[in-house]
């Protein structure tokens, strides 16, 4: 085996005492994994919420009574459901004032039973008026959309021969769309002339989506772009006096975004400031143990000065091992972190019940950085001050204490 | 020539308030190759004059001068190199380190500032014949061999300088079967021995040892004594602190301190 050098000597120091080594490495591990995992869950909630609002073309949704909050669900990351209009509602609203662009879609959840290969959204949209899917559709889908055919969403398991089964009936896959984070990555999509169909085939399941004579012309909810100079609000009013309906429901989309983001930046707050609070216990932890172990290496480095160290090469020996244990401590966690993170994307979307996507793999190399950053310098901060008292100049006094 | 020269040297601790020298004006000229003692009871300075020595500690008043050098005049840089290439010190507690072998321990003096101090070169260490042989000369080449078979390196597979002095000193002490132990494994009597083949490593010009027999048997303090005696018949001046008496008897001159003041025995 090669004699010692001056560049061994601090991992020797650390592998001869593996159970301080190891508590270090686990405190600076738990950091890392609390400062990573917190930043990654928060950027792929921000990301979430980012394309939420990409996907948020109208500034109105109007639905039916005592539906708002359904479709508030179906914006964010509820549960897929099921509601329409029994009057022809698109016509009404159409003669409201203040309107730049309205398109219909319809509603309706399929079933978690054997009919089915799993309980999804199903979106019917019209092609023709559609401002909020179809522009999304066609950035990754350039065919034209088929009756019968549909588009899946990310989350959607789609057969191996390119099917879906709802309602015991096998449509045909035209295309998977990217992960959006929002709940629409649980949907499918079809045409507005092929509800009809899927409304008889629930039928025939015994399990009718929509009653019979409404499955033509069922529509969930209008969705409008408001013509240049008109607030949201103004609009949904024009629209309570010209359809004569007071009790429409109405949801604005863009409160929608502004109430989660406002909720998910409060509960970023938090997070950081429970982080903040983390931090600092372990950093108390971290020097209190430097500091526990520096009556037992008085000695030690009394004797480094004795051999000719300068108080330089001890300053440099302490925060060699402290920044070995804060890397490793920040490689395992950040480790730790990412295997209970990033494999899991859609449980932690599905659990958070917020929009939860997946941010970029540059993001992800640059937040592993800064958790390694974070760990070293969290290591180093914390011997520093052993390191500048254990390299005292009357290196006598410290042996004697030492003793 | 005087290696160390000690010029009015004091030092002052303060104790319940009230200042008291624990060095007081000492005076001490020391020549290469001479071996000084100090005798003294406990608590009388001795120990603190060695460390003013090495510059471990600062003195309240006077110089002190090592080969030419004023200490406490040097930056830290400097001193660090005065201590590792110029002084070896055996201080009176053990100092080995834990988390490094016996054979590590003697030889980290060497490669403390980069650039190794002992060149595995024993001829001048006293008592130290090594049989092997200079694995640093080039070895022969066959001339009828092409340049790219090159002979097998004859040192491949033996130790390094460094190794094989640190190895040479451990057996004139008689503890190189200690060589990859650590020092928890060894007695009292054996890290003493382990301290001193470590302050002998890069061949000091001064020999500083605080009661270098203090854990020995009668045996083994032979050896030890027969060793430093040896060391400054080779050139090195060796200043030593004792209670041992049958040590005095290898040494050319002793002092004796009482109360910080240092008087001709």
């Amino acid at each position: 085996m090669p004699h010692i050098t001056l560049g061994r000597l601090p991992f020797e120091n650390l592998k001869r005492k593996p159970f301080r080594t190891a508590a270090l490495v686990i405190v600076v591990t738990m950091l890392t994994v609390a400062f990573y995992g917190g930043a990654l869950l928060a950027t792929n909630l921000k990301t979430g919420l980012d394309s939420m609002q990409e996907r948020m073309g109208a500034d109105l949704m109007v639905v039916p009574q005592n539906t708002g909050a359904k479709a508030e669900a179906l914006l964010t990351s509820g549960s897929s459901s099921t509601f329409y209009f029994t009057n022809d509602i698109a016509k009404l609203v159409a003669k409201a004032d203040g309107i730049g662009q309205a398109t219909a879609q319809t509603y309706i959840s399929s079933l978690a039973a054997a009919c089915c290969d799993e309980k999804v959204q199903i979106i019917g949209f019209d092609p023709a008026t559609d401002f909020v899917i179809e522009p999304w559709i066609t950035s990754q889908y350039d065919g034209d959309l088929k009756n019968g055919e549909v588009v899946a969403g990310a989350n959607i398991n789609v057969s191996a021969d390119g099917t879906i089964k709802l309602y015991n009936h096998d449509f045909p896959v035209a295309a998977q769309l990217a992960s959006t984070g929002t709940s629409l990555d649980n949907s499918v999509f079809v045409n507005e002339t092929t509800i009809p169909d899927v409304v008889a085939y629930s039928a025939k399941v015994g399990h009718a989506a929509i009653p019979q004579e409404y499955a033509d012309t069922a529509v969930s909810a209008v969705l409008i772009k408001t013509a240049d100079g008109y607030d949201a609000h103004t609009v949904a009013d024009n629209i309570a006096k010209a359809s004569g309906i007071g009790t429409l429901g109405y949801v604005y989309p863009g409160g929608v975004t502004a109430t989660t983001r406002a909720n998910l930046n409060a509960l970023v707050g938090y997070a950081g400031l429970f982080l903040a609070v983390f931090w600092t216990m372990g950093l108390v932890v971290l020097f209190a143990v430097f500091a526990s172990s520096m009556n037992e290496r008085k000695r030690e480095f009394a004797a480094y000065r004795i051999m000719g160290a300068t108080r330089g090469m001890l300053v440099g020996l302490i925060v060699r091992e402290s920044a070995t244990v804060g890397l490793a401590g920040g490689v395992i966690g950040i480790a730790v972190a990412s295997l209970a993170i990033l494999p899991f994307n859609t449980l932690i979307g599905r659990q958070l019940q917020l929009p939860y996507l997946q941010t970029g793999a540059f993001t992800v190399l640059a937040l592993v950085t800064a958790g390694l950053l974070f760990a070293v310098t969290t290591g180093l901060i914390a011997s520093i001050m052993t390191a500048v008292k254990l390299s005292a100049p009357e290196t006598y006094l410290t042996l004697r204490e030492g003793e | 020539m005087a290696i160390l020269e000690i010029h009015d040297l004091t030092r002052e601790f303060t104790r319940r308030g009230s200042a008291f020298p624990a060095v007081d004006h000492v005076n001490l000229t020391i020549d290469t190759g001479e071996f000084v003692a100090i005798v003294g009871r406990s608590g009388n300075g001795k120990s603190t004059l060695l460390n003013l020595v090495t510059g471990l500690l600062s003195p309240t008043s006077g110089t002190v001068r090592v080969d030419g050098h004023v200490v406490g005049s040097l930056n830290d840089r400097d001193m660090a190199r005065l201590r590792n290439r110029t002084i070896g010190f055996v201080t009176q507690s053990a100092t080995l380190l834990a988390n490094l072998t016996v054979l590590d321990n003697v030889i980290l003096p060497a490669v403390m500032l980069g650039e190794p101090a002992a060149d595995g070169n024993d001829d001048d260490t006293p008592s130290v014949r090594h049989a092997t042989q200079d694995t640093t000369a080039t070895p022969a080449t066959d001339p009828d061999m092409p340049d790219v078979i090159a002979p097998a390196e004859a040192d491949a597979t033996t130790e390094d300088a460094l190794t094989r002095r640190a190895r040479t000193l451990l057996d004139a002490l008689q503890v190189s079967d200690l060589a990859d132990c650590y020092p928890k494994e060894l007695s009292g009597g054996e890290m003493r021995r382990v301290s001193i083949a470590r302050a002998l490593m890069n061949r000091p010009k001064l020999l500083i040892a605080d009661e270098p027999t203090g854990d020995l048997d009668a045996d083994s303090t032979a050896i030890v004594m027969r060793l430093l005696r040896q060391t400054a018949d080779a050139g090195t001046a060796v200043l030593m602190v004792t209670h041992d008496p049958d040590a005095l008897g290898y040494v050319d001159r002793t002092y004796r301190m009482d109360r910080g003041v240092l008087t001709t025995a």
